[in-house]
């Protein structure tokens, strides 16, 4: 990973805005998600952990549409002002199930999230590179979190099976969400992120590798279905669209 | 699900300042060390620390028998 560059601040890409409300939207479902299980977690500890978890999401994105209004030169009173539930990924779109579909979700998707954020913490657009430091510092925690409950649930055989096709479809989603080969490739060229969307695909396999054995699958298995990609809400397509 | 009811009980100490002796301020129970730490840090971080630490209570001690008291009850609380 390359050294923070120094305090100069690039044009704004073009590419940018869609990005940083993808992010952003995607955050706020996340802590919605999060939040209606911060009662229901299988032990106290748990469940406050959760609601912390809840809490840094939507913080994260209260920050990041603070970012927007920056980058569309839009002037808002409040996160419902930058609302359109277009962005949110269809397996961030309904509460969890299960206990167990909530875990995967801080797995599979928040660990997708944070790999773009941390690609943004070196970057040369200084208003971003700002603003997703601290949401790095406190994601390690929501990966421990997920692993050591994943890793606890896989041990049941019941759960493991949930668990393994609820992933599955996490993870389709989210290898897509980064976007198709060669994307991002203007942000990563001007230095406001260190990685395109190949480059961050990768990283995000890496971490989630682990993950992905504990339940006993194997991420050659997961194609990402591009004919479903819908560049302009930067996801793939809902089974209703 | 009997793989959820491997928790140890820790205690959890703290201090506000270096010179302060750490001091026990609650519990969590937890499967394991690091998640003991996590819980402790979500639960009990209304202060600016200077320190915080968590001590399974399985690892204290007692002086003799008679001062066995809750450290001989180690998990399941």
């Amino acid at each position: 990973m390359s050294e923070p560059q120094p305090d100069v601040e690039v044009p704004m890409p073009a590419e940018l805005p869609a990005l940083v409300h993808s992010l952003a939207e995607n955050k706020k479902l996340l802590g919605r998600r999060y939040s209606e299980w911060a009662v229901g977690g299988p032990t106290l500890e748990a469940a406050i952990a959760l609601s912390a978890m809840a809490q840094d999401e939507l913080g994260h994105a209260r920050v990041l549409y603070g970012l927007l209004e920056e980058l569309r030169g839009l002037p808002a009173t409040g996160d419902t002002d930058w609302t359109i539930e277009g962005w949110g990924l269809s397996v961030a779109r309904r509460p969890f199930e299960t206990w167990a579909h909530l875990i995967g979700a801080v797995v599979f998707l928040d660990a997708a999230l944070t790999t773009l954020v941390e690609a943004a913490t070196t970057s040369a657009f200084l208003p971003l590179r700002r603003r997703t430091r601290k949401m790095v510092e406190e994601e390690r925690y929501h990966a421990l979190y997920g692993l050591h409950w994943l890793e606890r649930l896989a041990r049941i055989a019941s759960i493991r099976s949930v668990l393994a096709e609820w992933a599955g479809r996490v993870f389709t989603n989210t290898m897509a969400w980064f976007g198709p080969p060669g994307d991002l490739a203007p942000l990563r060229a001007t230095g406001v992120l260190n990685a395109d969307a190949d480059g961050l695909r990768e990283r995000y396999l890496q971490r989630v590798r682990p993950a992905l054995e504990a339940l006993g699958l194997r991420p050659t298995a997961f194609v990402v279905p591009w004919d479903r990609w819908d560049p302009a809400w930067r996801r793939l397509r809902l089974d209703d669209e | 699900m009997p793989v959820l009811d491997h928790v140890e009980v820790y205690e959890v100490f703290a201090r506000h300042r270096r010179e302060e002796p750490l001091r026990h301020v609650g519990t969590v129970t937890a499967p394991n060390a690091e998640m003991a730490r996590l819980y402790a840090r979500v639960i009990y971080d209304e202060d600016m620390w200077d320190a915080m630490v968590v001590v399974p209570r399985s690892a204290m001690l007692p002086v003799e028998p008679r001062y066995g008291g809750s450290s001989r009850r180690s998990s399941g609380e």
